[in-house]
């Protein structure tokens, strides 16, 4: 350990003071980043102890001390007696003042003695065991199909883990073959506090479940050194439930436990960072036109944010030059992009099904039978013919429609929508006075690439990934049926030659 | 003039000796034990907190406790090593192993580890006049007429009370908050080597008998008496240092060599505490924290809100960290430790 690195030396030493005057010492001498010191009266109620440590971490005073008391036994505690009293994130600054970390401290002692927010449930439980603070080893799981007809107290069955390159150990029900870790689960329905080591670990079991886990023990310790099983105890907190993922492994020594750290793969946890609309957008179906490098992002966004189903058109091969912008990488280059974009949704998105069509289709009866039932087409294809077309198709057969493009050379995004009663048809807006032209590029503001004929519009990545991320800014928006954005909207990321797309930012039409 | 209070009041919470009151028992069980012995309640046993301790004037980390054992009945007639030998059995008797005989005292530990741990220095002592004798720090004169050398703690511990009557800053008494401060500086720039605390202690109070400016800041009277010092200790070699109790020469004089050594220190030392006065509050705080150096708590001297240790200006980060924010979480990694 060094000095404490910090861009607050004033406030630090004024924070030390404070300590100093609390009767806590310094037991680094060198570089006072360890102090010990008496237990403060708000932790009186739940330890016996007299003295409790606090070591300051880099990055004061935007990050708290770290607090240590020993003998506590409570969620948010870890073996070494680290109570953890902030989120890592927390912006309060508390802990800058004695009098602040003992409010805390009070605070969170009430609410240990009270329980804790659901929000504040320990779901990490391999950092309060063993040499969890270390782990670095995933186990994913699905408790869904771990135990299909579902958990109730005292249950156990079998399960086993496979290894994966990364080093996770990916964690399937039931016995698994010859190469695969076998082992065990454990379910209790209530568990106050996780366990912090293989006899507490024993403790929250039932009694068949003890013998049950015994065995497992034994089975390891019988076998030579390196020979590995594995215990999963699951158990219900508050909103949700919680585990704890341990690899029993035979060590010279004996038998060694080694918390790993649990990685749910159901749904509701995958879906956890999909965003607020992924109960509505799970029942609705978009057509997507294009899935060049606005048409792949927008396929990722729409489908992880939730959507059920998508059926993805494009009749173009993956070319080594489109990869820079594409959200598909070099290995799948030379397969076709809507089969490319499809196995990309469903690595990220499980929920949304996927069809892929390598076709680019004109005639009336394709766009009919592709976009039958669909709730939304967007047309990503970057062609104006194209959208001409389907704009004056759709507006016949009342097929709602967002298109998005990017032009000159990437400096303005523009997204139409074609959906309300009250949204300018999107053909028949080269005619309208209120939604700009925007100016053509004298220069050209294109290249050529050998093997493809079309122009290489020079629109870095960046802008790409902008203009997808407003198309399903947009999509959602209809698809959820808010319509709070106008029918055209634009993003000017560099300025052109004339008003309105002579200033940066967002021009909205059609509110 | 920047005087930066806060700092200074920091920097005396920052040399406090936390184990005052744990003297204070220590003593008081000290005193029980030697209580015990018929012999030296016959002797006329009666003891005293002195030393740094019993003056309010010890500093972290702290020294040997100084407990002075008077014997009322007995006099310079008696045989020190009768009286020590009594002495020692007592209290070895009692604490074993954890009490060691000295030349003329005995050592008994107390705590256990690091900063817990301390020694009290039980010395005995009979009358002498109207003052007291300790034995010879040297035991091969206790045959002789040089058995007990005379002293008197109990005067000091006096004449620094009253000596930090005036001057005050907010009803508390300078002198001794100065003195701590200049024994903290004496350790940081001088360590191990002489003159010691109670030499530093004493030119600290001929310094305050000679009458310093009261501003009412310990920046004024800090650097009135760094400036005093480096003068006194420059004519110390013709001219010693008097002990204020005894009023003869300080005893054991620090060589030439020592004084000179330390008088271009305290020179040095000056001179920065008068430029301090002088500059800007940044740059004057990083002179004041240079001059009173660090313990094992760190450095003495604070830094004041918006300054580094080069004594420049910079942003005032504390004014965010006093407050916080309570604006809404931001989004980033789940993780960041």
């Amino acid at each position: 350990m060094g000095p404490i690195s910090t861009l607050d030396q004033s406030s630090l030493e004024q924070f030390q003071t404070e300590l100093i005057k609390a009767r806590f010492r310094s037991v680094d001498d060198e570089f006072q980043r360890v102090w010990v010191g008496p237990v403060p009266d708000g932790f009186g109620t739940i330890t016996d102890a007299t003295q409790m440590r606090l070591e300051f971490q880099d990055g004061w005073p935007f990050r708290p001390p770290k607090v240590f008391v020993p003998g506590i036994e409570l969620e948010h505690v870890n073996p070494e007696g680290e109570v953890c009293l902030w989120r890592p994130d927390d912006p309060s600054l508390q802990w800058t003042t004695f009098e602040g970390l003992n409010n805390r401290i009070r605070e969170w002692c009430s609410a240990a003695e009270g329980g804790f927010r659901p929000e504040d449930a320990a779901l990490d439980a391999h950092l309060y065991f063993e040499r969890g603070q270390a782990t670095r080893t995933l186990a994913t799981f699905d408790l869904g199909t771990l135990s299909p007809s579902g958990f109730s107290d005292r249950r156990d069955g079998a399960l086993h883990g496979l290894r994966k390159h990364s080093g996770l150990i990916e964690v399937t029900g039931g016995p698994g073959p010859s190469e695969s870790v076998p082992g065990r689960w454990y379910y209790r329905a209530t568990i106050p506090v996780a366990p912090h080591d293989i006899e507490t670990f024993k403790n929250k079991l039932g009694r068949s479940q003890l013998r049950d886990f015994d065995e497992l023990c034994e089975s390891v310790e019988s076998r030579p050194v390196g020979s590995e099983r594995l215990a999963l105890l699951i158990w219900n907190a508050d909103l949700k439930e919680n585990a704890l993922p341990l690899l029993l492994r035979r060590e010279e020594e004996g038998v060694v436990a080694q918390p790993l750290i649990a990685a749910p793969t159901d749904i509701r946890t995958l879906s956890l960072r999909s965003g607020p609309d992924f109960p509505t957008l799970r029942t609705k179906r978009v057509a997507l036109f294009g899935a060049g490098a606005i048409g792949s992002h927008v396929a990722l966004l729409l489908s992880e944010c939730g959507l059920g189903h998508l059926i993805i058109i494009d009749c173009d091969l993956l070319r080594p030059g489109n990869v820079v912008r594409h959200m598909a990488d070099r290995r799948l280059i030379g397969y076709p992009k809507a089969d490319i974009v499809k196995i990309l949704v469903q690595a990220s998105a499980p929920w949304t099904s996927v069809e892929s069509k390598g076709a680019c289709p004109w005639t009336l009866d394709d766009l009919s039978s592709l976009t039958k039932d669909i709730h939304l087409v967007v047309d990503a294809t970057g062609y104006w013919s194209f959208a001409q077309h389907v704009s004056a198709y759709f507006r016949q057969s009342n097929v709602p429609l967002v298109s998005a493009a990017l032009y000159r050379g990437g400096a303005v995004a523009r997204i139409r929508r074609q959906v309300l009663e009250t949204d300018a048809v999107i053909c028949e807006r080269v005619e309208n006075p209120a939604y700009p032209i925007i100016p053509p590029d004298d220069q050209g503001g294109f290249t050529l690439e050998i093997g493809c004929s079309s122009p290489v519009h020079n629109a870095s990545p960046a802008a790409v990934a902008a203009a997808a991320a407003l198309t399903a800014q947009v999509a959602i928006d209809a698809l959820t049926e808010r319509f709070r954005y106008g029918d055209e909207v634009l993003d000017v990321f560099s300025v052109l030659e004339s008003p309105p797309f002579d200033k940066l930012g967002r021009i909205e039409f059609g509110q | 003039m920047e005087t930066l209070p806060r700092q200074f009041g920091d920097a005396l919470s920052r040399v406090e000796d936390h184990r005052q009151d744990r003297a204070q028992k220590a003593h008081q069980e000290v005193r029980s034990v030697l209580e015990t012995s018929q012999q030296l309640k016959d002797w006329g046993i009666d003891t005293v907190l002195i030393g740094s301790y019993a003056r309010h004037t010890s500093i972290h980390p702290g020294k040997d406790v100084d407990v002075f054992s008077k014997l009322a009945s007995l006099d310079a007639s008696a045989s020190p090593n009768e009286v020590f030998d009594a002495f020692v059995r007592v209290l070895t008797e009692e604490y074993g192993s954890r009490a060691r005989p000295q030349n003329r005292s005995v050592k008994i530990a107390f705590g256990s580890e690091d900063e817990d741990a301390f020694s009290v220095d039980a010395v005995p002592a009979v009358k002498m006049g109207s003052r007291w004798a300790i034995p010879n720090r040297d035991p091969s004169n206790w045959g002789g007429g040089g058995g007990w050398v005379e002293t008197d703690p109990e005067k000091l511990t006096e004449l620094t009370s009253r000596m930090n009557q005036q001057p005050t800053l907010n009803g508390q008494g300078m002198y001794v908050p100065t003195v701590k401060l200049m024994r903290q500086t004496r350790n940081y720039h001088l360590a191990d080597l002489k003159p010691g605390g109670l030499y530093c202690e004493l030119l600290t109070y001929w310094a305050f008998d000679a009458g310093i400016e009261n501003d009412g800041s310990f920046a004024q009277v800090l650097a009135e008496v760094l400036e005093s010092i480096s003068h006194r200790l420059d004519a110390a070699s013709d001219d010693p240092l008097m002990d204020p109790v005894l009023n003869r020469p300080f005893e054991p004089r620090p060589t030439l060599t020592e004084l000179q050594a330390a008088a271009t220190k305290f020179h040095e030392l000056a001179q920065m505490a008068q430029t301090a006065l002088a500059q800007e509050r940044c740059p004057a705080a990083a002179l004041w924290r240079r001059i009173l150096g660090k313990n094992s708590r760190g450095w003495c001297f604070t830094l004041p809100e918006g300054c580094d240790e080069e004594g420049r200006q910079v942003a005032p980060i504390t004014a965010i960290s006093s407050r916080g924010s309570r604006e809404a979480g931001s989004f980033g990694a789940d993780k960041y430790p």
